[in-house]
């Protein structure tokens, strides 16, 4: 018998996609247990890896080059940091940029003086330049001005930086990009999908981005240092643990789960399996629910701690705000008698899906040996394309169209609102954009990344073919269809592999599949500043790699008050 | 030019879909490239003759499935291997119904044993680097020419080499590719700059 006494596997309610897969619930999601980030820093400390700089050669410009290995039980990968004198007016979280304040690779292994000096002739250049399958990421961050300026001149000055000011940006460099999965020349991901470390998704970018951390705190002292004749002060190493890596997202990352299915799919499912399990648990145990009040505690002062100038996010943020004393009251009226389900049937009626979906997050905590092993569910490893089940029949693919899609069939498509915007792809350093269709000449360009339209598109014509006649006689006739006919097969076995809402609507806010996708990653304090873009901030109050077997490698996202 | 496999499918999947196919079409056909172009560098070639023979011929996917000789469509010339690879590959033929089925005018063979290596799972033919498990009686390419496909006996295969995990492409097929590619990119504008993208212009804060 399992401790906790969960339901047997089969009898597991998960909630269904037409709740979970819309667009305003995805742009809801927060971070837990199955977050990548999370998942990485729970493995190396479980495997006690070890970190050490082999190399930091910075000049007084802040030029210059930084190795950081991280030694596992069975291999060793290290971060090729190159730091640049960027002139002010380069700066620009754009792809479009060519110039960056830092640019890395994770290279797989040690390199030699002959790697970095391959890799200082490309790593700087990124797109512009070439890697190889010895190298698995390559990405670039810029300095925050403000904050980078503030914390040089402090420590230089032989004082702490102002904590606030910490607090309010959250990082001294921002990640523009980090490139994984042969991109530029890197390693292929089938090539090292079998290693148990990059097992779940994103560990290589996870580490890249972990080990950045350090780079960028190493980075500053020495500028410090360098400032002050080597007689700064040292950067205080509980300030420094509030420090993440900033990220700024674009809408690179929004096709990206429309054009990968199958994983999105993998993902949401194993949240909303993790979810099942723990509301199965009728009789949460004293410490379950100690470790959630804990939780609830310290998550609830640092979403009062979210900041956003954006006014749609601030209007969340008051809504999220507003709920959280509610939730507070009934954990304290529930006392020892707390029951997940209920819980979560209260909140439904009574707060808003941010705050629903926060307590979703936060009832997985208690239960990492009912959640944990589902890390192991959440990648695709096929590459190669699923066979169309061609011989089914065109009534048996229209009845799957008319149960999974009602959401689309139901939207007028010539209506302008509902077919405002057109995905497409601008041979400015392929730099992945959304335009206004009926504005702008950019249509014969489109992407096919409004599954809703197309589904509905398909739908006319199969209303018209022979009900008796199978799939691939259809796609025969209707070969544009075939993208279609493929999603709706495939939602039938991987209900959230589709977002069940119009992703070229006027009013679709592209922010909110960014906020799924980050909340996947670790991101907390979402700062969208645009409807196409937003600022996070990664790794704050985690451990550093030095820090990390003797601190907590697991719930650092959820910092003691104090650090918020 | 060294491309991993991932740069390989990208750029294949935007060249088809610039040479004409449906982006359904060229996905799948991109991703089942990925393992074909390492087993036979011939297929990267007669991909690159494919696109280029889209703007000046008329092809067609199969007028029909599940006929002992598949056909153009009345409208075309030739039949389009990707449109007819993937046709028998959604038809979910088996490889009883594979072996001694005919093509009629088909073009570059090879790219239908792209689809047909997935169909019939068996191993590498020896001294056939042409597809896995299969050939075809004629070896036609832009001309077009009537093939049947004959299944390779099982005693004359033998266990799949390591397959290289990576594409060697030289300058000219990546700019042919790339070209075909770039017709699915938009032109670039200010204002496509300023109004379409995902960041602020200026971050310097």
């Amino acid at each position: 018998m399992h401790p906790h006494q969960i339901a047997s596997a089969e009898n597991l309610k998960l909630r269904p996609a037409e709740t979970v897969m819309r667009l305003s619930r995805m742009g809801s999601f927060h971070q837990s247990r199955l977050s990548f980030m999370r998942i990485l820093l729970r493995r190396l400390k479980d495997e006690a890896w070890t970190f050490s700089r082999p190399r930091f050669d910075i000049d007084e410009n802040g030029v210059g080059v930084g190795v950081y290995t991280a030694q596992g039980p069975d291999r060793a990968y290290s971060l090729v940091a190159f730091a640049h004198d960027l002139p002010a007016e380069k700066r620009s979280d754009r792809v479009i940029a060519d110039a960056w304040d830092a640019t890395f690779t994770l290279f797989d292994g040690i390199p030699t003086q002959a790697d970095i000096d391959r890799l200082a002739q490309n790593v700087p250049y990124q797109e512009a330049g070439r890697i190889s399958e010895t190298e698995l990421s390559l990405s670039r961050a810029n300095r925050s001005v403000r904050l980078w300026e503030h914390v040089v001149e402090a420590l230089a000055a032989n004082r702490q930086p102002d904590v606030q000011m910490i607090e309010r940006v959250g990082y001294l460099m921002r990640t523009t990009a980090v490139y994984g999965s042969g991109k530029f020349g890197a390693a292929d991901r089938e090539s090292i999908a079998m290693r148990p470390e990059f097992a779940a998704p994103f560990q290589v970018e996870m580490l890249s981005v972990y080990l950045t951390r350090t780079f960028v705190r190493d980075l500053v002292q020495q500028m410090a240092d360098h400032k002050a004749g080597g007689q700064a002060a040292r950067l205080d190493p509980e300030i420094a643990q509030q420090l993440g890596i900033g990220n700024s997202t674009g809408l690179g990352m929004a096709p990206f789960l429309i054009n990968h299915p199958d994983l999105l799919n993998n993902w949401v499912k194993a949240r909303e399996t993790a979810l099942a399990r723990v509301l199965s648990v009728s009789a949460p145990s004293q410490e379950a629910i100690s470790v959630f009040r804990d939780v609830l505690r310290r998550s609830a002062a640092s979403l009062r701690a979210w900041r956003s100038v954006h006014p749609m996010q601030i209007e969340k943020l008051d809504v999220l705000w507003a709920d959280l004393p509610k939730i507070e009251a009934y954990v304290v009226e529930k006392g020892d008698d707390l029951v997940w389900s209920d819980l979560l049937i209260w909140a439904e009626a009574t707060v808003g899906q941010d705050a629903q979906e926060w307590l979703v997050s936060l009832v997985l905590e208690p239960y990492g040996d009912l959640v944990d092993d589902l890390v192991t569910t959440m990648s695709v490893q096929n590459t190669s394309p699923t066979p169309l089940k061609g011989r089914m029949s065109v009534q048996d693919l229209s009845y799957h169209v008319n149960t999974q899609y009602a959401w689309a069939l139901d939207l007028d498509w010539k209506a302008t609102e509902n077919c405002a915007r057109a995905w497409y792809v601008s041979e400015e350093k392929l730099e992945p954009r959304l335009g206004e269709r009926f504005e702008e000449p950019i249509e014969a360009y489109e992407q096919p990344l409004d599954p809703g339209r197309a589904v509905a598109r398909m739908a006319q014509d199969l209303a018209e073919f022979e009900p008796s006649a199978c799939v691939a006689e259809f796609l025969v006739k209707y070969p544009e269809h075939r993208l279609a006919a493929a999603r709706v097969q495939g939602v039938n076995t991987a209900p959230y592999s589709e977002i069940r809402d119009n992703t070229i609507a006027a009013k679709m806010m592209p922010i909110d599949m960014l906020r799924c996708k980050l909340s996947f990653f670790g991101a907390i304090h979402f700062d969208p500043r645009s409807d196409r873009w937003v600022r996070i901030c990664m790794y704050n109050n985690a451990p550093y790699p030095e820090d990390l077997q003797t601190q907590d490698a697991d719930l650092w996202v959820y910092p003691q008050e104090t650090h918020v | 030019m060294n491309l991993s496999l991932n740069e390989w499918e990208a750029l294949a999947k935007k060249a088809l879909r610039g040479a004409g196919l449906p982006w359904g079409i060229a996905e799948v056909a991109a991703k089942l490239s990925r393992t074909a172009v390492v087993k036979d560098h011939k297929i990267v070639e007669d991909l690159a003759d494919w696109v280029a023979l889209c703007d000046i011929q008329s092809m067609s996917g199969p007028k029909a499935v599940f006929q002992d000789t598949i056909r153009p469509a009345k409208t075309a010339k030739f039949l389009c291997p990707i449109l007819t690879g993937i046709a028998i590959w959604d038809a979910e033929y088996s490889s009883s119904d594979l072996h001694g089925l005919n093509f009629e005018n088909l073009v570059f063979p090879r790219l239908l044993g792209m689809f047909i290596d997935n169909i019939v799972s068996q191993p590498l033919a020896q001294n056939r680097s042409e597809f896995v498990g299969c050939t075809f009686d004629q070896d036609a390419h832009a001309q077009g020419n009537n093939v049947t496909v004959y299944l390779m006996p099982e005693k004359t295969c033998h266990a799949p080499r390591d397959l290289a995990s990576r594409l060697d492409l030289t300058p000219d097929l990546h700019q042919l590719f790339a070209s075909y590619a770039l017709r699915t990119y938009a032109p670039a504008t200010e204002a496509s700059r300023l109004l379409g993208a995902g960041a602020g212009l200026t971050d310097n804060e």
